[in-house]
């Protein structure tokens, strides 16, 4: 025989008819017998039926034909499968890495250039210290003079 | 008064394939027969989902990704297992995953305004919410709303979609007695929202 532990405790699997045939026959008859049990299983009963009573909603028009659309756009990139958010992403990315690595080179490059291995600077600041209008120091006109021998006259 | 009855083969075709035969033939490169699978599992889905975020906007959109998702996914389908139960898991896993997501975004702000879990819960896009004029019945999806997802997950599949505890367990995973479990649970929660309003009580 059934308890009333026992039937609240399975009046849910009964409500959805999950239970084995004999389990459910104990239940029933002591439903029959149990008004408290009786009334928990209505209850629960009631609260099914209005569970059910909440509204539905509708799907939104074109949802269809939406969903449809981004299919065939899914298709029709079947054969670029690497066009994808991350892979343009990714690009992006490297592309701009490069640039940087090539403007930091150009930066360091410059920054290792100095006027002496400007041939065109050089000649002007040794024609100026020819002609006294700037005077240039000692050390910088050695380099200088170094780097005219091995510049081609204009 | 005459009424037109629309007897042509393709619609007759269209109602009479089964969806493994509707997965055969997109997979064979009918892509266009998908939408036999979207008219049918749409409003379905859409519901399922709805009554476990309470968003509607969100719900359409993230339908949306369910079927793309199944329809990337569909050799993956084996025909053992029932459709229905594989775009049912889907749509879980994908529901899930937006819960978690919208989880991280109240947590975060939260910092910022008190209202924020609110905001996150919209209802009032919801064309049903604003016919819904029944106040037990906003008492009664506000505290299926409160419910752990897990119950709240087992409880709609039963109710809404009427499946077996089997069933249920295919789509998520969990076995029949955690389901047995979870939806008593669900049911004892929800219990005190009827007995409330019976005796004319408060809201929730």
């Amino acid at each position: 025989m059934i308890n009333c532990t026992e039937t609240r405790r399975y009046l849910s699997a009964f409500l959805d008819n999950e239970l084995a045939a004999r389990q459910s026959e104990g239940i029933r008859t002591h439903l029959d017998a149990c008004p408290a049990c009786r009334q928990e299983w209505q209850l629960l009963s009631r609260l099914g039926t209005r569970l059910k009573g909440i509204a539905d909603i509708e799907a939104g028009p074109a949802f269809t034909a939406r969903v449809m659309g981004r299919i065939k756009e899914k298709e029709q990139n079947r054969f670029l499968p690497f066009l994808t958010p991350a892979f343009a992403y990714s690009f992006v990315f490297l592309f701009f890495l490069v640039i940087g690595f090539l403007l930091a080179g150009t930066l360091y490059r410059d920054g290792q250039t100095s006027s002496r291995q400007d041939p065109v600077f050089s000649r002007v600041l040794l024609e100026s210290q020819d002609l006294n209008l700037i005077n240039v120091q000692e050390q910088t006109l050695a380099l200088l003079n170094a780097t005219d021998r091995r510049m081609p006259t204009p | 008064m005459l009424y037109s009855v629309d007897h042509s083969p393709e619609l007759r075709r269209k109602k009479i394939l089964s969806d493994d035969e509707v997965i055969q033939s997109v997979l064979q490169g009918r892509t266009q027969d998908f939408e036999i699978l979207v008219e049918r599992y749409k409003k379905r889905i859409i519901n399922f989902i709805n009554k476990m975020i309470y968003d509607y906007d969100e719900s359409q959109n993230i339908s949306q990704d369910v079927f793309l998702k199944v329809f990337e996914n569909l050799k993956q389908y084996r025909m053992q297992d029932t459709f229905s139960a594989f775009i049912f898991t889907v749509a879980k896993n994908m529901t899930f995953n937006y819960l978690k997501r919208r989880k991280r975004v109240v947590f975060f702000s939260s910092f910022l305004s008190k209202d924020a879990e609110n905001r996150y819960f919209r209802t009032d896009h919801d064309p049903a919410s604003t016919a819904r004029e029944n106040q037990a019945q906003e008492q009664l999806l506000a505290a299926l709303r409160q419910l752990k997802e897990d119950q709240r997950l087992a409880l709609v599949l039963k109710v809404y979609n009427d499946y077996s505890y089997r069933q249920i367990g295919a789509i998520t995973g969990w076995s029949v007695p955690k389901i047995e479990t979870l939806i008593s649970r669900a049911r004892d929660n929800l219990k005190d929202i009827i007995l409330m309003q019976e005796k004319g009580g408060l809201h929730v």
